[in-house]
């Protein structure tokens, strides 16, 4: 991916996002009492900062030649990403947080594993107890020392 | 590989299936059950602060001596959830199941003065309180060597130098503090300047440093401490008479008056027999010496109120606060 | 004293400073969860060996956050966050054994020197530090952030930026001048303010996750692996003296300091230690020096946070306000009247303190080969197990499923931005800066009332505002130069 192309539309994501986070801080500036410094005061000075940094830094590509940026492994990262997200929706809805885990610290070893060249039932194995001695520590840890409720 | 597959995902359904058959089997005993038998699992008792301070640490005394006053000698586990001003905590409570198996904790500004922001997603309707424990003092106080030394000589340096009289607050804007102060202020035709701070620490290390002239908070004097009170707010003066001479504003014939109390609440539709199972269990545990040792020691005057009680305590104080807010113009 | 409390005192030291080292080396967990175990466990202790481990978590915790800053990249704490800049360089380049060494044998004298600060300095630093006002920690602040800028860094533009969306990430909450909140879109999580576990979480455990995600997680990390012997020459530690003692005097001076904030005294030191070396240009890229400062300050903070506690009864920091919390539990109200009515208590937290501190370098010896071992683990292993720990971690600071929400929405976010080198580091140490900086200019303004008289009439405020300009001045001078030297160096490759 050119890094030119992807800086300068982050940089202008943040520029907008400078833009909503100056108009909010106005409003947040109505009514102040005499002699104090409104909740935008300082919000305001962050926020011109902000874009006026964002602008150079765009202007500075005009001297700088492009750069390649890689973006390796991204299929396994979105693959994790996507899993975690099932995992919190889940648990927040569903609930039974030491299970859940141990469902995900499985599924997580066998999708990070799995190109290894050794027997796939023997790396499920090894994984499902590795899985569980996790799982033992971690329940003993939260739920027997430290009494917290999933 | 294929066959590997298979095999993972026949696990991973087995796994499954046995977690749902368990809740099902869980959800069939609750609706199953009648109150007669309760409580049958350990309850929850959700905290709306941080843990080790002084709101938790009576949460957590308690909770460890409960069970042996429960029927069948079930354990309380407590369940610390702060912020957004204790009121995250108390938007679980009122959202729970109201069967009696989570309860809540707390103090009285997430009951009476922050709903009224509007900003909550609860209304103080939404409990079912079952049982007051304790309230707090609160004073006007200052630095133990200034110059001020009882209250005729607070008003008359107020009187003279308005607006000069700078005092902090440990909650901020529009905290029970503030609005104390900002109500008793306006009674008397005075103008005082409050400055906010975030804890009582912060607001301690300001008034010893000189940076303001006083506070709305407890004073310390009597444990040896150095900010002496001038002025209660609350009709509590603390657990001991040391403060005897101080008059608080009743005394003075003042209305302005503060209430700060603290107590366990259910969420609204607890069944009239869960509650009164709790509020006999906590009762006979704030019995216990420990316990009234712990008090003592904390600074929290014992304060009991029935269930009856503790509902016409908060719905006054709402009220209480809803006109004064509106006077000084925190809510329209 | 009785053999049987000596004992006691020492199991106390002993399970204290384990579960601190576990609590900080575990990325996500940390110290106000390691505390939040052992409080129930104080209730049935005594008053001394009950403080005495909540003290050893502190100091355990402290330095536990430098192990995984160190081996994997991912300070445990917010306050290791100073260690990894230079830490994990270090250890990639040169030893992680050695890495850790710094780092223990800094702790270990910071945490020494608070103790001796604490101990014979408590009254005249506890009233100087009454003198310091809201206009003084607006200049701190100001101060510290004008030190970032001072630091240098690849690209400043993108530096600048990191910082600035720092401080707009703390102004997000409940602002308790108005009582209303900003920045929060109605989310009621968000009325505290981001919850900062949250963020280190995102910033540096989710961005390192994903890093190591995308590349090959079944090779084994033998660079690690070899090199594990927490072992330092004497030559070598005579070599980082000048900073140890930097990062303990800052430390223990910042700990003071009430509300200033333990997660600023590392970034102070580091910034102070760059800014003396005769190398400063190696920071970054593997400087022990660049190791041993923040430590020995995050260690010094532990014994400098507890004397406004002890003489004022002001707790200086959340952590210490727990420990307060066990004062009170035994029926001792903290503050000036402890020392008089208390003496042997007081004496004899003084000198457990020290044993903590040898304690810690002991069970640091050992222990961190032991954690080093867990964490030089296959990739395809540790990932998942560090995910779940951060994860844990996250929900328990608050409770709240939001939370994990909020740090896996950063962390990819962050992920991006490192990529097109914007700083994690500083965004952090904006936000940490960023309370100080902001409620302490808005409340001088308040009390100044208008007048000038107000800030000329407090000479450690003048002092301060000359040093920050100075700062100033010293940077964009550094700025211009480094230009020069660009150019310089652009017209000779064309020719």
């Amino acid at each position: 991916m050119s890094k030119k192309k992807l800086d300068i539309s982050i940089l202008v994501v943040i520029i907008l996002m400078g833009i909503y986070y100056i108009s909010t801080a106005v409003k947040a500036n109505e009514g102040t009492p005499e002699g104090e410094l409104g909740s935008g005061f300082f919000p305001i000075i962050l926020g011109v900062a902000l874009i006026s940094f964002c602008l150079v830094s765009i202007l500075k590509w005009l001297k700088k030649t492009d750069e390649i940026l890689h973006f390796d492994g991204m299929k396994k990262i979105l693959l994790t990403i996507s899993i975690i997200i099932v995992y919190f929706l889940a648990w927040e809805y569903i609930g039974y947080f030491y299970i859940l885990t141990f469902i995900l610290l499985f599924v997580l070893f066998t999708v990070f594993r799995w190109p290894l060249a050794i027997k796939k039932s023997r790396m499920i194995t090894v994984n499902l107890l590795v899985s569980l001695a996790l799982m033992a520590f971690i329940y003993v840890l939260f739920n027997n020392l430290m009494y917290i409720d999933f | 590989m294929k066959k590997n597959i298979i095999f993972v995902l026949a696990a991973l359904m087995l796994i499954i299936a046995g977690c749902s058959s368990g809740k099902s089997t869980d959800e069939d005993k609750e609706t199953a059950g009648s109150t007669s038998d309760y409580p049958k699992k350990p309850l929850e008792l959700i905290v709306p602060f941080s843990p080790g301070g002084s709101t938790d640490v009576f949460a957590r005394a308690v909770a460890k001596e409960l069970p042996a006053y429960l029927p069948n000698k079930q354990q309380v586990a407590v369940i610390n959830k702060p912020g957004a001003g204790t009121t995250l905590g108390l938007t679980d409570v009122a959202n729970s199941k109201p069967d009696g198996y989570t309860i809540g904790f707390t103090t009285s500004s997430g009951l009476d003065i922050q709903p009224a922001y509007g900003k909550t997603s609860y209304k103080p309707e939404d409990f079912e309180p079952i049982i007051k424990t304790y309230e707090l003092n609160s004073a006007i106080v200052v630095k133990k060597d200034s110059p001020l030394n009882t209250y005729e000589d607070w008003l008359a340096y107020v009187k003279e130098n308005p607006g000069k009289f700078t005092y902090g607050t440990s909650g901020g804007t529009g905290s029970g503090g503030h609005i104390a102060m900002e109500d008793l202020s306006k009674e008397l035709g005075v103008e005082t300047k409050h400055v906010p701070f975030e804890g009582v620490a912060d607001v301690m290390n300001a008034i010893l440093s000189g940076q303001i002239e006083g506070g709305q908070m407890r004073p310390d004097t009597d444990v040896g401490g150095d900010l002496k009170p001038l002025l209660f707010t609350t009709d509590s003066k603390g657990v001991t008479d040391f403060y005897k001479d101080t008059p608080n504003t009743t005394e003075l014939g003042l209305s302005a008056r503060s209430e700060y109390y603290s107590g366990f609440i259910a969420p609204e539709g607890t069944p009239e027999e869960i509650v009164t199972i709790l509020h006999d269990a906590i009762k006979e545990v704030m019995e216990l010496p420990q316990i009234k040792e712990l008090m003592e020691k904390q600074n929290l005057v014992v304060s009991y109120g029935n269930p009856e009680e503790f509902a016409t305590t908060i719905k006054s104080a709402v009220e209480r606060n809803t006109v004064i807010m509106k006077d000084l113009g925190l809510i329209k | 004293m009785d053999i049987s409390v000596l004992i006691a005192c020492g199991v106390a030291i002993f399970v204290g400073l384990f579960v601190g080292m576990l609590m900080g080396a575990l990325p996500g967990l940390g110290l106000m969860l390691a505390i939040s175990l052992l409080l129930p466990l104080s209730y049935n202790m005594d008053a001394l060996s009950s403080i005495l481990m909540l003290l050893a978590v502190y100091q355990g915790a402290e330095y536990g956050g430098s192990i995984s800053a160190i081996l994997l990249g991912i300070p445990g704490t917010a306050m290791a966050a100073a260690t990894q800049l230079d830490g994990q360089p270090y250890a990639q380049k040169k030893s992680p054994g050695k890495a850790l060494a710094f780092s223990l044998t800094a702790s270990t004298i910071g945490g020494l020197f608070g103790g001796l600060v604490l101990i014979f300095l408590s009254k005249p630093l506890a009233a100087f530090a009454l003198k310091l006002g809201e206009p003084e920690y607006f200049m701190l602040g100001v101060i510290g952030l004008l030190a970032v800028a001072a630091l240098g860094s690849s690209d400043a533009m993108k530096a600048s930026i990191s910082i600035i969306l720092g401080l707009m990430a703390a102004t997000v909450g409940i602002d308790m001048f108005t009582g209303l909140p900003r920045f929060t879109g109605d989310i009621l999580e968000l009325s505290d303010g981001m919850n900062i576990i949250a963020l280190v979480v995102a910033l540096f455990a989710f961005t390192e996750i994903f890093k190591m995600i995308s590349g090959n997680l079944n090779k084994k990390r033998e660079i690690l692996a070899k090199d594990l012997k927490v072992k330092l020459t004497f030559k070598e530690l005579r070599g980082v003296t000048k900073s140890i003692g930097i990062g303990a005097t800052i430390g223990s001076i910042v700990g003071i300091i009430p509300g200033l904030g333990a997660n600023a005294s590392s970034w102070f030191a580091y910034m102070a230690a760059k800014k003396t070396a005769k190398n400063p240009e190696t920071f970054g890229k593997g400087n022990p020096d660049g190791i041993v400062a923040p430590e020995a300050a995050n260690n010094a903070t532990v014994g400098g946070a507890l004397l406004p506690l002890l003489t004022l009864g002001i707790p200086g920091s959340a952590s210490i306000a727990i420990i307060a919390g066990a004062f009170i539990i035994h029926g001792i109200q903290p503050g000036p009247q402890v020392l008089n009515n208390n003496p042997e208590l007081i004496n004899a937290i003084f000198i457990g303190f020290m044993f903590t501190t040898i304690g810690m370098y002991i069970m640091g010896k050992f222990m961190t080969g032991m954690f080093a071992k867990v964490l030089v683990l296959r990739e395809s292993f540790l990932v998942p197990a560090i995910l779940v720990f951060s994860l844990i971690g996250v929900y328990t600071s608050q409770n709240a499923h939001f939370d994990l929400w909020l740090a896996l929405g950063l962390g990819v976010v962050a992920y991006i931005l490192r990529k097109l080198d914007f700083s994690v580091a500083y965004f952090i140490l904006a936000f940490v800066l960023c309370p100080i900086i902001e409620t302490s200019l808005r409340r001088m303004v308040i009390l100044s009332q208008g007048e000038i008289g107000f800030y000329l009439n407090r000479p450690i405020f003048m002092v301060l505002a000359i040093i920050s300009v100075l700062i100033l001045i010293q940077s964009l001078r550094n700025t211009i130069i480094a230009n020069k030297n660009k150019k310089a160096m652009k017209e000779n490759t064309a020719i």
